[in-house]
C-alpha cells in the first residue's frame, strides 16, 4: 500500500525537513506517525499526499508516485489536515454535497450514518462552528467518499474526548470492514496502542524508530509512555 | 468540474455581483463621470475574489484552502487551470467595458485588433501578479526566517509595483498614440515625455512573452504545498 524508502525533503534554504525516512504499511494497516513538534510529521504526509515534491529517495503510494500527480488515485484517499479549511458561510449540508461531486465512490447512506454518529448537523454553519466540530464535518465527508487509505494530520488535537474515541471507532470499523489503510500523525499517542499496528517514530526530520507497536510497548502496555520515553532518551 | 466550481463562487459572491449591478446601473445614469468610476470598481471587483479562490491561509481560515483543493482527484493542471477560470469571470465585467472602448476612440482598425490583444494580456498579466502575491506572502507568514522576510517583502512590493509601471507604461503609451486617438497634443512632460521610447507594442510584447514563463512558474508553486 505504501513503501517508502531513504525519503529526503528540504527547503529551498536547503533546510533539512526529512533525512532517510523508511517504513511500509500494507493493505488494511493503521500507522501512527509520531515525534516533536517541527519533527517533520505533517512534511512526512504532505509527501505522501503529493503536495510537495521529495528531494531523494523512493515511494509509493497505492502502487503509484505521489510526485507524479497520480490524481485518479486520490479518489481512493481520503485526506483530513488542520490545514483543510471549509468557507464559513457555507452550512454541513454545502459542503458535503459540494465535497460529494467530486467522488464516485461517495456513499449518501455511510454520510448520514456518520452524520448521527458524529452529532453535526446539516444546517449548521462552518462560520458557527467550533474547531473540533468543522474537523468531525470533515471526517464525515472523507469517510463517506469509502477510501482505501486515510490520511490524518493532526486531526485528534481539537477533537474532544467522545470526539476522539468516535473518530478512532470509526477508523477501526472501516478497517474491519474495508481493509482500509490508516496513517495518523498526531502528539497524542494516549489510547492509540489498541488501534495502531505499526509506529513511526520521528525527530528533527530523523527516523527513530519504526516498529510493530507490540514490540514497542512496554509491561504497562502504555504507548505514550514508551514514546516519551523514546523521545527522551535522544 | 469547472462548472461545479463556477457555480459555486455564483452563489457564494451573489451579493457581490448585485451590487456591482447596482453600481452599473447608477454609472451609466451619471455619465462620464460614473464611467470613470465603473473602470475603477469593475478593476477592484476580481480583488475580492481572488484571495478566496486562490485559498492562501494566511488570508483566514474560514475559506477552502489549498490543502483542500489539491487533495481533490483532478489533475494539479486541470485544477490551476479551472483556477484561472474562476479568477477570470470576476474580470469580466472590466473585459466587457474594455471591449466597447475601441468603438468610442479608436481611429485605426489595425490598432484596434493591438487593443484587444493588450487587453487580455494585461488582465492576464495582473492575475498571474496578483497570484504570485498571494503564495509569496503564504510563503512569507509560514516558513520564512525572519531575516529573509524583508527581502520577500521587498521582493513583493517590487513586482507589485513594476507590474503597475509596466502596464501604465504601456498603456499611456497606447492611448497617447496618434494613430489610436489623437491624443498626442497631450501634454508630455516629465515622467510622460520618456514614454515615447517604449512604444507600446513592444511593452505588450514583452508581457505576453514574460507570461510565457510566469504562468508555468506560478501553476509549479501552486500546485505544491511551501
Amino acid at each position: 500500500m505504501i513503501v517508502a524508502r531513504d525519503l529526503q525533503y528540504r527547503l529551498r534554504n536547503k533546510r533539512k525537513i526529512l533525512n532517510g525516512i523508511s517504513f511500509n504499511l500494507n493493505k488494511g494497516e493503521f500507522l501512527a506517525v509520531f515525534g516533536e513538534n517541527g519533527a517533520g510529521k505533517t512534511t512526512l504526509l504532505d509527501l505522501l499526499m503529493g503536495f510537495r515534491r521529495r528531494n531523494g529517495g523512493e515511494l509509493q503510494v497505492l502502487d503509484m508516485d505521489p510526485g507524479t500527480d497520480p490524481w485518479r488515485a486520490r479518489a481512493r484517499i481520503g485526506y483530513l489536515s488542520e490545514k483543510v479549511d471549509i468557507p464559513g458561510d457555507w452550512d454541513g449540508k454545502e459542503f458535503l454535497s459540494f465535497h460529494r461531486r467530486f467522488y464516485d465512490t461517495y456513499d449518501l447512506s455511510r454520510e448520514t450514518a456518520l452524520m448521527e454518529q458524529f452529532n453535526v448537523r446539516y444546517e449548521e454553519r462552518v462560520g458557527n462552528l467550533s474547531a473540533g466540530e468543522i474537523r468531525r464535518l470533515q471526517i464525515i465527508g472523507a469517510l463517506a467518499t469509502g477510501p482505501e487509505l486515510l490520511v490524518a494530520d493532526e486531526i485528534t488535537a481539537v477533537l474532544d474526548i467522545i470526539g476522539r474515541r468516535k473518530f478512532l471507532k470509526a477508523l477501526q470499523e472501516q478497517q474491519k470492514e474495508r481493509a482500509m489503510t490508516v496513517v495518523l500523525a498526531t502528539n497524542i499517542p494516549e489510547g492509540l496502542e489498541t488501534y495502531a499496528d505499526k509506529i513511526l517514530l520521528i525527530s528533527r526530520g530523523r527516523q527513530i524508530l519504526f516498529s510493530e507497536t507490540r514490540a514497542v510497548l512496554d509491561d504497562n502496555n502504555d504507548l505514550a509512555d514508551a514514546v516519551a520515553k523514546r523521545l527522551e532518551r535522544l | 468540474m469547472t462548472l461545479h466550481f463556477l457555480k459555486r463562487d455564483f452563489r457564494d459572491f451573489l451579493l457581490y455581483w448585485i451590487i456591482l449591478l447596482i453600481l452599473t446601473i447608477i454609472a451609466l445614469l451619471a455619465g462620464m463621470i460614473g464611467l470613470s468610476m465603473l473602470v475603477w470598481a469593475y478593476f477592484m471587483f476580481p480583488s475580492m475574489a481572488e484571495g478566496y479562490i486562490l485559498g492562501s491561509p494566511w488570508r483566514t481560515q474560514h475559506q477552502m484552502s489549498r490543502h483542500y483543493l489539491l487533495s481533490l482527484p483532478i489533475s494539479h493542471k486541470r485544477l490551476f487551470v479551472t483556477q484561472q477560470i474562476r479568477i477570470l469571470v470576476f474580470w469580466m465585467p472590466l473585459l466587457i467595458l474594455m471591449s466597447c472602448v475601441p468603438f468610442t476612440i479608436l481611429t485605426s482598425v489595425e490598432f484596434g485588433l493591438f487593443y484587444y490583444f493588450a487587453v487580455f494580456v494585461s488582465i492576464a498579466f495582473w492575475m498571474h501578479s496578483q497570484i504570485w502575491s498571494a503564495l509569496e506572502m503564504e510563503s512569507i507568514s509560514t516558513y520564512l526566517p525572519k531575516g529573509y522576510r524583508i527581502w520577500a517583502y521587498i521582493k513583493l512590493f517590487g513586482v507589485l509595483f513594476g507590474t503597475m509601471a509596466i502596464l501604465a507604461t504601456g498603456w499611456v503609451n497606447y492611448l497617447l498614440d496618434n494613430r489610436v486617438s489623437g491624443w498626442a497634443e497631450f501634454s508630455q512632460r516629465g515622467f510622460l515625455s520618456l514614454i515615447p521610447l517604449l512604444p507600446a507594442e513592444i511593452v505588450f510584447t514583452c508581457v505576453f512573452v514574460l507570461l510565457i514563463v510566469w504562468v508555468p512558474y506560478n501553476a509549479r508553486r501552486w500546485c505544491v504545498t511551501l
